[in-house]
């Protein structure tokens, strides 16, 4: 059982403040996004006043410099450079007609994962960029990948994600409808599921920062930086998508299909929190 | 040891003990001297698989052929964690401050093959190695230095934790095959003192994990590695399961100048090899 006593959580010193911002924001339907999003921000401000927001990026680990020197110690010769270096080879392979992939983004791709996810306005949805890679797939006859393959799209993104290290995201939703598939995004974010009754918020927004049996949870902000993660030592890559169906499955909820609008929607509002935050690809986690 | 002087490999130096032993007539500590002569000529690839095998720490001490050892405040962990970040992958970083140290051998007391990897130096390396290694739990992590023939030692004790989160999913485990991948190499120049760094391919399985039907992955990984500079071996390791999968090696190598060469190679369980070699680059200014 992985989950604190509920009765002992809710005593938290900010997580009333918290539940009173949710409630708000839910009673008004049409809360502007970016009020969603300095909320958020305020609260760990408020939450964690010595952390910069850059440091975020680090996720959990900036919790403990000691963790996060070991992490430093391992980027500066990662064991998962091999897979990476098999991204690339994709990346660049070119198809039948001579194209390749980094011919589909402007500048081979740098720095164009940041602005993913965006709202694409003639298919009126959420475009990932797994789906955009897919899309220069089929313009170029080719086969789109499975986005719960780990080993062709999760291989390839770990490359193509590392063009836009150091890019802050820059997420936008200007329009209305883009608006309304954040807001969508965000519901489900607070909305509390499965047998555990827990909304993605309780625990990456309410008791991020403290630990769960043995380990730290890590803030919802920042999180969007550094997917695909290289897990247990690099033996386990898993993209954004594939991340949140792991929590999903934890919390015994049913996952929704990777790449539905569901998960994009969820995926637009989680990286539209860590905007202006640099990139951090691809990295490692625990 | 002085770099005028020739090197003096690691057979040649048991020879003189054992002429010196011979001299004064001390058959008793000659005779073994004699054996381990003869095993250390057919050194190529070496591995003590008894020592690696052995499922505790007092049978892994007894069969590498360690009996007692002093504490030493001279061997140091530079960079030493309360807490890995991550069990799969813990940086391990050990130096011994004695002269002469000829090894640094690692155990994990709690691993369920407590001998880690060995780290015989030679020929101007630095009594210095880092590299990443699995901890099964928490446990004390412990370096012996041979000094003259005698095991000093320090200990570490690393906590190890499996968090809410942390713990594996279900699915399809990394193929146990080494992925071709050359191994890749750093060198960076400090007066003398050469730091290489390098990053293997290399599974590393330890015979306990299962694959997606539950069959056991048998066991299989890197062996011996050999470092050398110029063709003179500087480093001569033995490693066991619990050194990291794609393994990472630092050493450190005195009397070394720009232009120089340093070759690594690894050979596996099942006889698989693999080398690189690299150029020794000048300072970054």
């Amino acid at each position: 059982m992985k989950i604190p006593n509920s009765r002992r959580v809710v005593t938290y010193r900010f997580v009333c403040l918290l539940l009173l911002c949710t409630a708000l924001s839910a009673a008004s339907a049409h809360a502007n996004p970016e009020t969603a999003r300095s909320e958020v921000i305020e609260f760990f401000q408020r939450a964690f006043p010595r952390f910069t927001l850059d440091e975020y990026a680090y996720g959990a680990l900036m919790f403990r410099p000691e963790a996060r020197r070991q992490f430093d110690d391992i980027m500066e010769f990662p064991p998962f450079l091999g897979t990476i270096e098999r991204g690339k080879q994709v990346w660049e392979r070119p198809f039948a007609n001579g194209k390749r992939l980094a011919d589909c983004f402007e500048d081979g791709g740098r720095n164009v994962a940041a602005k993913f996810p965006r709202f694409d306005i003639t298919r009126a949805q959420v475009v990932t960029f797994e789906m955009a890679i897919n899309d220069c797939l089929r313009q170029n006859s080719q086969a789109p990948l499975a986005l719960d393959d780990m080993n062709g799209m999760g291989v390839l993104l770990s490359y193509a994600k590392t063009l836009s290290d150091g890019a802050r995201l820059d997420i936008s939703a200007a329009t209305p409808e883009a608006q309304a598939k954040l807001e969508a995004g965000r519901a489900d974010y607070y909305r509390r599921r499965g047998q555990m009754n827990l909304a993605c918020a309780n625990c990456h927004i309410n008791l991020a920062g403290r630990y769960m049996r043995d380990e730290i949870i890590s803030p919802v902000l920042g999180q969007a930086t550094h997917f695909p993660v290289f897990r247990r030592g690099g033996e386990q890559l898993l993209t954004v998508q594939a991340y949140f169906r792991r929590c999903f499955t934890q919390i015994r909820a049913t996952p929704p299909a990777l790449g539905s609008e569901m998960m994009n929607n969820l995926e637009y509002f989680h990286a539209y929190l860590s905007n202006g935050l640099p990139m951090r690809a691809s990295v490692y986690r625990k | 040891m002085p770099t005028e002087l020739a090197p003096i490999g690691r057979a040649r130096r048991l020879l003189l003990t054992n002429v010196a032993a011979l001299a004064g007539l001390n058959i008793a500590r000659a005779t073994p001297i004699l054996c381990l002569l003869a095993s250390t000529l057919a050194r190529a690839a070496d591995w003590n698989a008894a020592a690696f095998d052995a499922r505790n720490l007092k049978d892994a001490l007894r069969l590498w052929g360690i009996a007692e050892a002093q504490e030493s405040k001279d061997i140091i962990f530079p960079s030493a964690w309360d807490t890995a970040e991550n069990g799969a992958v813990v940086p391990i970083e050990v130096r011994s401050n004695m002269p002469n140290t000829e090894s640094i051998v690692l155990f994990a007391d709690k691993n369920p093959q407590p001998l880690i990897a060995s780290f015989e130096f030679l020929n101007g390396a630095e009594p210095y190695v880092s590299t990443r290694v699995k901890l099964g739990e928490t446990t004390l992590v412990r370096a012996y230095a041979k000094v003259a023939g005698k095991y000093y030692l320090a200990t570490k004790q690393i906590r190890v934790t499996i968090g809410g989160c942390g713990e594996y999913e279900v699915g399809a485990p990394p193929t146990g095959k080494p992925s071709g991948e050359p191994m890749r190499t750093r060198t960076v120049l400090r007066g003398d003192v050469a730091e290489v760094k390098v990053l293997m391919s290399h599974p590393m399985e330890t015979g306990r994990r299962k694959d997606e039907k539950g069959t056991l992955i048998p066991a299989y990984h890197i062996k011996n590695v050999s470092v050398t500079l110029n063709g003179e071996p500087v480093l001569q390791g033995e490693w066991g399961t619990p050194v990291s999968r794609n393994p990472y090696l630092a050493v450190r190598v005195r009397g070394a100048k720009p232009g120089d060469k340093v070759a690594i190679s690894w050979i596996d369980t099942k006889g698989e090899r693999a080398s690189v070699e690299t150029t020794v680059d000048a300072p970054k200014p």
